[in-house]
């Protein structure tokens, strides 16, 4: 993880050309600016798991797996790759130390999203969210995660949740708020499948808004909105929110809910995107050596490892849902009932709409 | 208990329905080496029919659980800290240094 972090940061993958068979590590010493007599060893750290390779000592050359890291179209991938071995890495080897000294009282205090790995990694009492978008902080840990969830919707095939829903239903006029929508990579995803003249607007923090005006603004309209706060525009067909309520405990998304849900009007539309969790019998595997090799699936691998990381960054695990029959009970819907449509699920994700008063 | 060559016999019937698609469809076999006719980001093997593609991820689970049946569990977990597939012979050489000479004695091996 380290070592990936490093090369990733300096820009090795891009340095040895795709073509070469081969390139001294004092060449790419010299041209990473960084001394030979530790770089190599990160890099033979990466070749043997085929991450680059050293077809002659001391020389390196892409893997296919390196030479990903050349190409212009994983560059977002590779911002999510830093996040993760950057933020995620230095938090999770705090998780013991936060679990010893606030899990048993997660219930009582009042503000458990700021008990986390990440505080006691990073040495402070900011929020996640609060402290990458700091000034001193944006150009290193807020721009990246801007990008980085660009990324991210790449790598989860935004697509196949997007397209399972019938966008067409909307027509000139109606309005898409994309709450937390970060840069605008989804609203313009979604802009693609309305008809002419829906407005898809995409709200979040100023400078959030700033950075995605300059990459979607063309496109989409983006305008700053902290969604604690009473949201702006009623009525509109559409409040979507993707992957925000996993980010915060029960309490919190209450807050967010109860704004979006104010603004509703009774024809507006609630979808939400995110991970519906699963129930333990889903997760049990190990009762013979047969359910051992075929009972870890991909999806459980993902949904673990992503419910670590928000553990350790955020206090939340990783789905504001609880099952499909139970989605959302913790949190207010239009009707209180708690009844929730799914749509297209990808792995482990769903979208879910409130069904409202059925 | 598991029946390693059941197991082998297992990943060959799943390789057999990718290698047989790779044919059929003229593509060429994934390689550790990159090439010019194969854009890593969209290579076949990411872009498999969806009977194909479960048999590919047959074969990963089923050769993932080879290689840890036989390991040694204790090397096992040793090497789970250190990131390193311990399905790699990595010779061992050991050089015991006399402070200030020449190496005493040199013994080589594997882990």
């Amino acid at each position: 993880m380290v070592a990936l972090r490093f090369i990733l940061e300096k820009g090795i993958g891009k340095i040895i050309p795709v073509s070469s068979p081969g390139m001294h590590i004092s060449e790419i010493s010299e041209k990473a600016g960084v001394p030979e007599n530790r770089l190599i060893h990160l890099m033979r750290q990466l070749s043997i798991i085929n991450i680059f390779r050293e077809p002659k000592p001391r020389v390196f050359a892409h893997s296919t797996a390196s030479s990903v890291l050349a190409s212009p179209g994983f560059a977002n991938m590779t911002d999510l790759l830093l996040h993760f071995s950057d933020e995620g890495y230095k938090c999770s080897g705090y998780l013991p130390e936060a679990i010893d000294l606030y899990a048993d009282k997660f219930d009582k205090v009042e503000k458990p999203e700021l008990r986390t790995a990440f505080n006691l990694a990073f040495n402070t009492d900011m929020h996640y969210f609060d402290y990458i978008y700091t000034p001193e902080n944006i150009p290193r840990y807020g721009d990246r995660f801007g990008r980085s969830m660009m990324g991210g919707a790449r790598h989860e095939l935004v697509a196949v949740t997007i397209d399972s829903y019938d966008w067409t239903q909307f027509e000139k006029g109606d309005k898409i708020i994309d709450v937390g929508g970060g840069v605008g990579h989804v609203g313009v995803w979604i802009s693609k499948l309305v008809k002419p003249g829906v407005q898809i607007i995409i709200q979040d923090r100023p400078s959030v808004i700033e950075q995605g005006r300059k990459i979607h603004g063309h496109i989409v309209d983006l305008e700053p909105h902290n969604f604690f706060e009473p949201q702006p525009i009623k009525g509109a067909q559409v409040y979507y929110l993707r992957l925000i309520l996993h980010d915060w405990p029960d309490t919190v998304c209450k807050t967010i809910l109860g704004h979006i849900v104010e603004a509703m009007s009774a024809d507006s539309k609630l979808l939400i995107f995110d991970a519906v969790w699963q129930e333990d019998e889903w997760w049990g595997c190990g009762k013979d050596d047969e359910d051992m090799i075929t009972g870890w699936t991909q999806s459980k691998r993902h949904m673990n490892i992503r419910t670590l990381h928000m553990l350790n960054k955020l206090g939340t695990n990783s789905s504001p849902f609880k099952s499909d029959d139970q989605a959302l009970k913790n949190v207010p819907n239009r009707s209180g009932t708690s009844y929730w449509g799914v749509w297209g699920s990808r792995s482990d994700r769903s979208m879910v709409e409130d069904y409202g008063n059925l | 208990m598991t029946d390693l060559s059941e197991l082998a016999k297992r990943l060959q019937e799943q390789l057999d329905v990718l290698t047989k698609h790779l044919a059929k469809e003229k593509l060429p076999a994934p390689s550790f080496i990159p090439s010019a006719e194969v854009d890593p980001l969209n290579a076949p093997i990411q872009n498999l029919p969806t009977d194909v593609d479960e048999a590919r991820k047959k074969a990963q689970a089923l050769s993932w659980s080879i290689t840890r049946l036989l390991s040694p569990p204790s090397a096992y977990l040793s090497w789970t800290i250190f990131q390193v597939p311990q399905q790699r012979e990595l010779p061992l050489t050991i050089v015991v240094l006399r402070r200030g000479g020449p190496a005493l004695h040199s013994r080589k091996g594997h882990w």
